[in-house]
C-alpha cells in the first residue's frame, strides 16, 4: 500500500509537472516567431523498487527542456533546465526541484568558440566508470540509476575552444566557482560516502552525527582552471589535459560536538587536487581500443588512525591516485545477436604510497563488459553492463530493455543487481574484498521508466 | 583527371556507416550500366564496372525523409540532412545529421571513407555531449532501424562478385536489363548476407527500377523499388530516383526514402566535415 500511495502521489505531481508544464511550453514555442529559437526536451517518469525490501527507492518525474537561439551568425544562446519531483521511500515528503543544467552565450569566431555561462564539459571517452571525466559534476542522488544524460550537471565559467585546424584543438577553461555534485542524503540506501566504518577507529562510547556539508567559499582564489589538447588523426584520437579542481568526491572532517558530550560531528568537505589526464582511441584490426588514464594528485582521503579528541580533527591525508582504463570494442557476428556491440574493459585503480590506515582500498582491478543489440528495426534494444572488482564482493550487473514502438516514446525495464559488501579492509580482521558496488548489496532493484521526447 | 571508379575499393573493409544519408545516390550509383546495342546483352561485369560513371558527383547535399513502417502500418519518420565530398582518389568525407524526430535530433555521423583502408567514423550523441570514434558496423547490420543493411548501401564490389545479364523485361513500361550478381567466395557471401541479388536496370536511363535480395538461407528476403526518377533540378538535368522503397519480406517491415532536397556538385566547405561542426 505504501508503494501504491507513494507512486500515486508521484503520479499526480508528475501530471502537473510532466503534462501541464510541457504543454504550456509547447504552446509558448508554437506561439513564438519562427526565428525565436528551437525548443526540445523530454519528460521522464521512473519508479524503482528494491526487490529485497519492497520499497520505492527511486521515484522521479522529470521535465527537461532545451532552448537554443541563434541571435546572429556569430552569437547564440542555449538553456537547458530540469524540473523534477523526487519521492523515494526515505524522504517523508516528496521534493520538487528545478535546476539549470546549462545556460550560456556562445560566440563563434573563425577558429574559436567562446562560451560564457553554465556549461556541461565532457573529458575522456570511457563509459560506465569515471576516469578522466571529472570536470562537470554529476547528480548521484540515485547512484547512476537514472539515464546518464540526466545526471551530468554544468559548471559556471568561461570556456574557449580554439581550433588550430580541423584535426587539432585546445580547450581553455576558467571555472568561477565549485559546482558541487548532487549526493544522496545520509539516510538513502545509495549513500555513497558513509562514516559507519570510520567510527570504528574512534574510542568506544563515542557517537558520530552528520553535520552540514562544508563547501568552499565562493572566492576568486577558489576558482578552477584547466586546459586540454585534442587531436583527431587517421591513426588515432587523443586528449591530454590538466585541471586544478575541487574534488567532487567528499571526505569527512570531524569535530567534537560543543554541546553533546560523547558526540562527534562529521562534515562532508571537498579538497583541492590536480587532475592530469590522457586518452587515446584507435582502431586495431576489427576492434577499437580505448585507453584512458587519470593521475589525481593530492586528493584528500580519510584515514582511520585514532585521533586526539581534544581538538578538531580531519582524519584525512593527501594521496596521489592513479586510475587507468583499457577498453576493447568489437562487433560479434551471430545470427541471433542483431546489430551487436560488445566491449570488454579493465580498470586499474591505485593509491600511490598509501598512508597507514587509509579508509579505502589501496589497489583494485575491475573487469567490466558491455553488450547491446537492437531487434525489430531498432524498436527493441536490450543491453547488459557488468562490472566486478577482482578482489571479490564488489559486483554490479545492470540489464535493460528499451522498447521504442513509436517515435518520441521510450519504455524501459531495468534490473540492477549488486553483490558484495562495503570495503572494510582497513579494519582488523577484514580482508581486501568489497567496494563501491558491493556496498549496495541490499539495493537490487527493478526500475520501470517512460520517456516522451518533444 | 581523377579516377571516379571507387567500386572495388571496399574489398576487405568492414565499412558500415559509410551508407549515410546518401543511400539513395549510393544505391543508384551501383546499378547504372554501360550501353549495349539493341538486342545484344551487355557484359554483366562491364555493366557494373561502369555503373557510377554516369551519375557520380564531386559533392552532394540532400535532405531526405525516411519512413519506417511495420506490418501493422505503424510508421516512424526520420528527417536526415547529409553532405558528401570527394577529396581525391583515395578519400571521401560524409556528414549526416538527424533533424527529426526529437529523440534523435542532432545525432550526427561523420565518416572519412578511404579507398584502401577502414573508414574513420565518429558519432555525436547530443544527450551525452561527446564525439566518439566508433567501430564500422557489420555489413549485415541495419542502418538506424531501417531495412537497408550497411552492405546494401555500399558501392559494388567487382572483385568478389560475378555479374551476369540474364535477360530483359519491361517493368511498369520501362525496358530493363536483368542483372544477376552472386558472391565469388564464402567470405563475401557471409559479409554481405546474400546468396544473390537481381537488378532490373532501365535500358534508356541506366537507372535501377528494382533489386531483389536473396539471403544466405535461400530466401527472397528483400526488394528495393525505385521511383520518382526525374532531373535533379531545373538547372541540373541529371536524373536521380527521388524515392526508394525497401521491403523486407522476412520481417514484413519496409523503409521508404524520399529525397526532399538534392543538390549535386555544390560548394561544401571542408569545415562541414569536422568535429567542431558535429557539435554545433
Amino acid at each position: 500500500m505504501t508503494v501504491a500511495r507513494t507512486a500515486m502521489a508521484g503520479t499526480l505531481r508528475f501530471l502537473v509537472l510532466g503534462v501541464l508544464l510541457p504543454a504550456a511550453s509547447a504552446l509558448i514555442a508554437a506561439a513564438a516567431p519562427a526565428n525565436a529559437g528551437d525548443m526540445t526536451g523530454y519528460i521522464n517518469a521512473g519508479v524503482g523498487v528494491r526487490t529485497g525490501e519492497g520499497d520505492v527507492v527511486y521515484l522521479r518525474s522529470l521535465v527537461n527542456g532545451k532552448f537554443t537561439h541563434q541571435a546572429t551568425k556569430k552569437l547564440s544562446f542555449r538553456l537547458e533546465t530540469d524540473v523534477y519531483y523526487d519521492h523515494p521511500y526515505f524522504r517523508p515528503d516528496g521534493r520538487f526541484n528545478a535546476r539549470v543544467r546549462e545556460g550560456y552565450a556562445k560566440l563563434r569566431f573563425k577558429n574559436a568558440d567562446l562560451k560564457v555561462g553554465r556549461v556541461q564539459v565532457t573529458w575522456g571517452d570511457i563509459d560506465g566508470f569515471i576516469v578522466a571525466d571529472q570536470v562537470s559534476p554529476f547528480d548521484l542522488e540515485h547512484f547512476i540509476i537514472p539515464p546518464f544524460d540526466e545526471i551530468r550537471l554544468g559548471v559556471d565559467g568561461v570556456f574557449l575552444d580554439y581550433y588550430f585546424n580541423w584535426s587539432y584543438s585546445m580547450q581553455l577553461m576558467w571555472i568561477a566557482r565549485f559546482n558541487r555534485p548532487d549526493l544522496p542524503p545520509s539516510d538513502s540506501p545509495f549513500d555513497l560516502f558513509r562514516i559507519n566504518n570510520i567510527d570504528n577507529a574512534l574510542p568506544g562510547g563515542l557517537r558520530i552525527e552528520n553535520g552540514p556539508r562544508r563547501l568552499p567559499a565562493q572566492t576568486f582564489e577558489n576558482s578552477e582552471a584547466g586546459v586540454r589538447f585534442t587531436g583527431t588523426t587517421r591513426a588515432a584520437d587523443w586528449q591530454v589535459g590538466y585541471l586544478y579542481s575541487w574534488d567532487d568526491i567528499p571526505y569527512f572532517q570531524f569535530a567534537p560536538n560543543a554541546t553533546k558530550p560523547g558526540v562527534i560531528d562529521a562534515f562532508q568537505a571537498h579538497g583541492r587536487y590536480h587532475l592530469f589526464m590522457g586518452n587515446i582511441v584507435f582502431p586495431l584490426g576489427p576492434t577499437l581500443i580505448r585507453l584512458e588514464t587519470a593521475y589525481n594528485k593530492d586528493r584528500v582521503r580519510n584515514v582511520v588512525i585514532p585521533p586526539d579528541l581534544s581538538e578538531p580533527f580531519d582524519l584525512a591525508v593527501r594521496q596521489d591516485q592513479w586510475v587507468t582504463a583499457g577498453v576493447v570494442d568489437f562487433k560479434p557476428t551471430f545470427d541471433w545477436w542483431q546489430n551487436a556491440d560488445a566491449s570488454l574493459q579493465v580498470i586499474y585503480d591505485r593509491m600511490i604510497d598509501p598512508a597507514p590506515g587509509l579508509a579505502r582500498v589501496d589497489e583494485a582491478v575491475y573487469i567490466g563488459a558491455r553488450l547491446s543489440a537492437a531487434y525489430r528495426n531498432d524498436t527493441i534494444k536490450p543491453r547488459l553492463f557488468a562490472i566486478a572488482n577482482t578482489r571479490g564482493a564488489d559486483t554490479w550487473v545492470q540489464a535493460v530493455i528499451d522498447w521504442e514502438p513509436f517515435d518520441q516514446w521510450r519504455f524501459s525495464l531495468e534490473y540492477d543487481l549488486f553483490d558484495g559488501h562495503e570495503y572494510r579492509g582497513f579494519l582488523p580482521g577484514f580482508n581486501n574484498a568489497g567496494g563501491i558496488y558491493g556496498q549496495f548489496d541490499k539495493n537490487d532493484l527493478v526500475v520501470v521508466s517512460t520517456r516522451y521526447s518533444f | 583527371m581523377r579516377d571516379r571508379h571507387r567500386d572495388s575499393r571496399k574489398d576487405s573493409k568492414n565499412n558500415g556507416l559509410a551508407l549515410s544519408a546518401f543511400a539513395v545516390s549510393m544505391i543508384l550509383l551501383t546499378f547504372t550500366s554501360a550501353h549495349a546495342s539493341e538486342g545484344e546483352k551487355p557484359d554483366g561485369a562491364e555493366l557494373a564496372k561502369q555503373s557510377d560513371q554516369a551519375q557520380r558527383s564531386d559533392s552532394e547535399h540532400n535532405v531526405m525523409t525516411m519512413t519506417l513502417e511495420n506490418s501493422r502500418g505503424q510508421q516512424r519518420v526520420r528527417t536526415i540532412e547529409g553532405y558528401s565530398k570527394e577529396l581525391d582518389d583515395d578519400e571521401e568525407h560524409r556528414f549526416v545529421k538527424f533533424l527529426k524526430p526529437s529523440d534523435v535530433k542532432d545525432t550526427t555521423l561523420l565518416t572519412y571513407d578511404y579507398r584502401d583502408d577502414d573508414d574513420d567514423i565518429w558519432l555525436y550523441l547530443p544527450a551525452l555531449k561527446k564525439v566518439k570514434r566508433i567501430l564500422s558496423s557489420n555489413k549485415t547490420d541495419y542502418f538506424m532501424g531501417s531495412d537497408f543493411s550497411y552492405w546494401d548501401m555500399e558501392n559494388l564490389d567487382l572483385a568478389n562478385w560475378e555479374y551476369r545479364v540474364t535477360g530483359d523485361e519491361t517493368l511498369e513500361g520501362v525496358d530493363c536489363w536483368i542483372l544477376e550478381a552472386t558472391p565469388l567466395n564464402e567470405d563475401e557471401r557471409e559479409e554481405s548476407g546474400y546468396d544473390k541479388t537481381v537488378s532490373w536496370i532501365g535500358k534508356a536511363d541506366m537507372l535501377p527500377r528494382r533489386v531483389d535480395y536473396h539471403d544466405t538461407k535461400g530466401r527472397h528476403a528483400k526488394r528495393l523499388t525505385t521511383g520518382d526518377i526525374r532531373p535533379t533540378s531545373a538547372d541540373d538535368p541529371r536524373p536521380r530516383a527521388h524515392r526508394l522503397t525497401m521491403e523486407n519480406y522476412i520481417t514484413k517491415h519496409k523503409t521508404v526514402l524520399v529525397m526532399d532536397t538534392l543538390e549535386l556538385d555544390v560548394a561544401v566547405d571542408e569545415e562541414t566535415f569536422s568535429q567542431r561542426n558535429m557539435r554545433q
